[in-house]
Formats: structure tokens, sequence, C-alpha cells
């Protein structure tokens, strides 16, 4: 299965670019999977606890289930800020 | 349009005019401003950046939700991107509805959700250096160089 990955924000300045095109191993099915599997890179290691991750432009779920050409985003804390 | 992300300067009256209609007796309009301190420390510019194409489609998400579950309501956003002063609009949400009830309510929920959920992100600049609000584990300066 061959992924886009894309980074934003303060994840795009830790990865060092916006996006790539990974081939996942076999083992990586899912986004709880696809999460441990980049947290191994030294870049990103320890930085994803509070990074979500989206789907083709939607939020997605840890058991969601990764395909073919999909692109996914990691969205680290967004703008928001306290009410 | 019920959502838009723009580098230009936001309209108060295009958001009322979007959600305005003969039988809405209530417009209720949120305008989230710049400020100039943040957590203690002085802010003079602040930089937005979007994943535009899911904010967009968040947007238009939580608009849609929105609608149908508060009677009668019609809703709008605007956010700004890139570079703003103290005191630019960054985000414009207007709501109407037949009574004020439902139009704070709608608008209320419209600026919490769009908070929580949509992937806009705010660079501080300020006397201080430069960081991703939000993320205090991960401040960045300028040449990407990463501070622990």
């Amino acid at each position: 299965v061959t992924i886009t990955l894309l980074y934003f924000a303060a994840i795009r300045d830790l990865a060092g670019r916006d996006r790539e095109s990974v081939v996942l191993p076999e083992t990586v099915r899912d986004i709880a999977a696809l999460s441990a599997w980049l947290d191994e890179r030294e870049s990103l290691r320890g930085r994803l606890a509070q990074v979500r991750f989206a789907i083709n432009e939607s939020f997605a779920q840890s058991p969601d289930v990764l395909h073919d050409g999909d692109v996914v985003a990691l969205i680290p804390p967004v703008a928001g800020g306290s009410a | 349009m019920k959502v838009s992300l723009t580098r230009e300067p936001l309209s108060v009256d295009t958001a009322m005019a979007s959600v305005s209609h003969s039988g809405a007796g209530a417009v209720a309009v949120f305008v989230g401003a710049v400020r100039d301190h943040n957590e203690g420390r002085e802010v003079t510019l602040l930089e937005y950046t979007a994943y535009d194409s899911m904010a967009l489609a968040e947007m238009t998400r939580i608009v849609d939700e929105l609608e149908r579950e508060i009677d009668g309501v019609r809703l709008c956003v605007q956010h700004r991107l890139g570079e703003l002063k103290i005191g630019d609009a960054a985000v414009v949400c207007a709501a109407s509805a037949p009574h004020r009830d439902e139009a704070f309510r709608a608008g209320r929920a419209l600026i919490d959700r769009i908070k929580e959920r949509v992937p806009i992100w705010k660079r501080e600049k300020g006397p201080h250096g430069e960081w991703w609000v939000g993320w205090e584990d991960a401040r960045c300066t300028p040449d990407h160089h990463h501070h622990e």
C-alpha cells in the first residue's frame, strides 16, 4: 500500500518537508500502526501523542484502515486556544 | 458563500448578508481578532496557515451539522490566512435564526467547533521569538531549527 503523507505547521518543521510518498510495510494497516511506525523516525519520535490524523481530508480514528492512494495528513494541535 | 478562506481582509457585512433573510429575526456575529498578548508574551504578528482543502471541508461539515441540529439557523464562516496584525479580524462567524436564542447558541457552537476541529495553525511572532501556538514543546525558529 502506497500513501501520501502531508505534514503541517510544527510537524512540518520537525519532518523537514511538507509531503512524501511512502510504501507501507505489510504490518502497517491502520492509523494506530502508522503512528507507531512514524514514531520510529528520529525526527518524529515522541512527538505524535498530540497529533491527529486525517485520511482524505476527514479526521481518522486509530482503527481506520489505510488504502492504496490515501492522502494521510498529520494534524498537530490547531489554532484553537482558550475560549 | 457559507464558508471561505481568504488572504484578504474579512467583511462582517458580507457574512451578515449571507445569512440574513426575511424570516430571520436575529443575526449574531462573532469576530475573532488578533490580540497583543498570549500566555504572558507580547505578540506583534500572527501568521495563519491551513491545510486549505481540509479546512474548507471541515468548516462545511460543521456548518451542515449545526444547521441540522438547531432549527431554522443559517451560518457563515470566513477565516483569514497569512500575516495578521494586532486588531485584524482572523475569523468572522454569522448565525441567523428566527429568534435570538438559536442565533446565539448556533454562533457559539460554530466558533467552538471551528477552534477544535479546523486545521488552521497560528505562528506567533513577538520580541521573544516565534513559535507555533498550541504546542509549547515544539517551538521552532524561522530556519526550522528545533529547540528542546
